[in-house]
């Protein structure tokens, strides 16, 4: 089909579109980067900045970014565009789901990469934290950790009802997981809470980061239950997008 | 497409919403290079059944053709044929006006020129602006511009006035007549009949889900064969001579107006004219203010929605 063909180049500006957004519009920018940038600098003093603690906790936070970059961005940007009738209005187009999302999808992945090196460059000027000299673990976990949070982000908008909803969703979803997923605090070996967390991809992802960012060691283990979630998450998120709003 | 095909072929539609029946039994034809205004009362059926036509609704039965598609089972080739005004849809608004439409553009296979398209739109001067700062007139023209980048053949405008100055509606008016000149197919909801009138072939009138009646402007307004006649009591009029008005009211089968208001209904206003202006001669009055009124397209309309809604009621 001929208008179908053309996905690339319209997902391209599609892409360009979200970015020229996603800057310009101050709340949603200053939110991705402040909550990471602020737990890192926070728990460095915490901690002394002791660089054992902070060798293993500036990789958290980075997998803690791309979670906040992609889950959460994802979540309020989707529902917001959705619920105010853009969808709708893009519905009226030939512009087809995929080059909607797949724009959309590759802007807050470029916002996840900015921040990633961001909270790198402050873990190794502020804290000698010294990332690993083989990156592919790095690349790898990181790429299925975006990819994972990227199909769970588009998932749980699907089912968030309004506008004023998605933040309390998507935090909600996120804070809890991320609390008993050794994101701020390590739980203790073999508790309850370790069990529960390991059905997440949260503490998944956080360990794969972890081992690769330190020794660039794969983890995969941790890979194929990131893969899982993808999977099912991509499944239910092409499943269940809507182009409507919800009262309409 | 060929002038004379049908654009649009609507027969026998239903949808209903739970226990609601929105629309019950709608058909009409649209064809191609025509511009038909969809009319009817809020809540008659008129959007759900627009929106069935446009592809985003499904339908409970009935058949619908656009563009020789199915809207149901419509695609990207299809959607680029139409340019869809919808009322009350959200805008990137942290894009300018120039970027939303640029981005819009490269969604059609061949799409008109965007400067062209701002100045159409008369929005050249707000192009760097951020969609944010527009106003809500400004807006609605933006509605307008996006829905006519992709060059489409068949147009839908939702209420496309709503919000506009006198001069800015009348501006807009000129753009779809240039459009019709091109051999677009306009399909138009309002509520402004003057719009109706000066826009549209054809009228699609929708009461209570069914269509209540179809046709030209034209025609329509000559369903109705009545006029009224209507001037001023001279001042000092004797009851004698007002006696004799009731009296050619009467013998002329014409209902009088309210009693505090002088004139006359009737099916004949030329015959009504003569034998009041012979009254009035006799009785060496000027009736100052005579006129004849026919009925204009809303008093027309009005009548057939009240009409429509009482029968409602006694069912």
């Amino acid at each position: 089909m001929k208008v179908t063909g053309v996905h690339a180049p319209v997902m391209m500006h599609q892409f360009v579109a979200e970015q020229k957004m996603f800057w310009r519009e101050p709340t949603g920018a200053v939110f991705t980067f402040a909550f990471p940038l602020f737990f890192l600098t926070i728990f460095a003093e915490l901690f002394n900045r002791d660089r054992a603690v902070m060798q293993k906790f500036t990789p958290t936070m980075i997998a803690f970014g791309i979670i906040t970059a992609c889950f959460t961005n994802l979540v309020i940007l989707i529902t917001i565009r959705r619920e105010t009738g853009v969808f709708k209005r893009k519905r009226t187009t030939p512009l087809s789901m995929h080059a909607l999302l797949g724009g959309l999808v590759a802007s807050v992945v470029l916002v996840a990469i900015v921040l990633c090196m961001v909270l790198t460059l402050i873990g190794a000027v502020f804290y000698h934290v010294r990332p690993t000299h083989s990156p592919l673990a790095l690349l790898m976990a990181l790429t299925l950790g975006a990819a994972c949070f990227c199909a769970l982000g588009v998932m749980v908008a699907n089912v968030t009802p309004s506008v004023e909803a998605a933040p309390a969703v998507a935090q909600g979803v996120l804070y809890p997981i991320a609390f008993i997923s050794d994101s701020f605090i390590k739980a203790p070996s073999r508790s309850v809470i370790r069990r529960v967390a390991s059905i997440f991809p949260v503490r998944h992802f956080n360990d794969a980061v972890i081992a690769a960012f330190g020794h660039g060691q794969f983890a995969w283990r941790h890979y194929a239950v990131l893969m899982v979630w993808t999977v099912g998450g991509v499944a239910l998120a092409a499943r269940k997008f809507r182009w409507m709003p919800r009262l309409s | 497409m060929q002038l004379g095909s049908l654009a649009i072929e609507v027969s026998g539609l239903a949808k209903s919403y739970g226990s609601v029946q929105a629309v019950k039994d709608v058909s009409f034809t649209v064809s191609a290079g025509e511009c038909v205004a969809i009319l009817g009362p809020n809540g008659a059926g008129k959007s759900t059944t627009v929106e069935i036509i446009e592809g985003f609704r499904t339908r409970d039965s009935g058949e619908v053709r656009v563009l020789g598609q199915d809207p149901a089972l419509a695609d990207g080739h299809w959607r680029a044929r139409l340019g869809i005004v919808l009322q009350e849809c959200g805008f990137e608004g942290f894009l300018k006006v120039r970027e939303v439409l640029q981005l819009h553009a490269r969604y059609y296979p061949a799409p008109r020129a965007v400067d062209e398209v701002l100045a159409l739109c008369q929005l050249s001067e707000k192009a760097d602006a951020r969609v944010l700062r527009l106003s809500g007139g400004q807006r609605r023209k933006l509605d307008v511009a996006l829905a006519l980048i992709g060059d489409p053949e068949l147009i839908f405008l939702d209420e496309p006035t709503t919000g506009f100055d006198p001069i800015a509606r009348q501006a807009f008016w000129s753009v779809i007549n240039d459009l019709r000149a091109l051999g677009k197919t306009v399909v138009l909801t309002t509520h402004f009949l003057d719009e109706a009138e000066a826009l549209a072939d054809r009228l699609v009138l929708i009461i209570d889900g069914c269509v209540a009646a179809t046709g030209t402007v034209h025609e329509i307004r000559s369903r109705s064969q009545g006029a009224t006649v209507k001037f001023e009591f001279p001042r000092g009029l004797s009851v004698d001579a007002h006696n004799e008005f009731i009296t050619l009211c009467t013998s002329l089968r014409a209902s009088m107006l309210n009693p505090q208001e002088a004139g006359l209904r009737t099916n004949q206003p030329t015959l009504a004219l003569a034998h009041l202006t012979a009254w009035a001669a006799k009785r060496k009055m000027e009736l100052s203010n005579l006129r004849v009124e026919r009925p204009t397209l809303e008093d027309i309309y009005t009548a057939m929605v009240r009409e429509a809604s009482t029968q409602g009621s006694r069912i």
